[in-house]
């Protein structure tokens, strides 16, 4: 996962970093994944019947959208990360993450609308999303 | 009223909140520093409430 830091002087340069904890919680999503699985079944039934209702739930569209819009949430949380840490070190210009900050969140709200709009129309997955 | 799609939907409440962030922000602002103030806040109230309105929160009174 590519996460976006700025530098001194306001620029925007890219580097790679994992975002493993975000990652395991999108793909839990993804999955479908429960923590009452363990009241139904053994774990090879179990794997497939939840194998089988991620298909169902999920087209392939779907799953890169939400991957999609994971990566531009994970995106504010790290960009918050780098202010935060900018600010713990008394960083005068701390505020130079502010545009990026309001960048990432707006590329993380078209991800959501982008997302939203397959599921209206594709209809897959639709009881996914709760307003 | 037209049903909305939930990314519709999604994009009002979004902008309800930003517009609630600009009149949190320019309550902040001596109001005298700002050309027009009372026009801008009338402005942001009416956007608000409308939208509200359109997303079944509230009904828009008062609107022509």
């Amino acid at each position: 996962m590519h996460a976006i830091r700025a530098n001194p002087d306001g620029n925007a340069a890219w580097s790679v970093r994992s975002h493993s904890f975000l990652e395991l919680q999108v793909q839990s999503t993804l999955t479908g994944r429960s923590d009452n699985r363990k009241q139904m079944g053994t774990p090879g039934a179990l794997a497939k019947k939840e194998q089988a209702q991620s298909a169902q739930v999920y087209c392939e569209t779907a799953r890169r959208l939400l991957e999609e819009f994971g990566d531009a949430v994970s995106m504010m949380i790290y960009l918050h990360e780098q202010q935060f840490q900018a600010i713990m070190d008394a960083d005068s210009d701390a505020a130079r993450f502010d545009v990026l900050i309001h960048e990432a969140n707006e590329a993380r709200q078209n991800a959501k609308y982008a997302y939203l709009s397959h599921l209206h129309v594709h209809g897959c997955s639709i009881d996914r999303w709760k307003p | 009223m037209e049903t909305l799609t939930l990314d519709e939907r999604e994009r009002i409440i979004d902008s309800t909140l930003k517009i609630q962030s600009v009149q949190n922000s320019l309550r902040q602002v001596r109001r005298n520093k700002i050309p027009s103030i009372d026009e801008i806040a009338e402005c942001l109230t009416s956007a608000d409430k409308h939208l509200r309105a359109a997303l079944g929160y509230i009904l828009p009174s008062g609107t022509d």
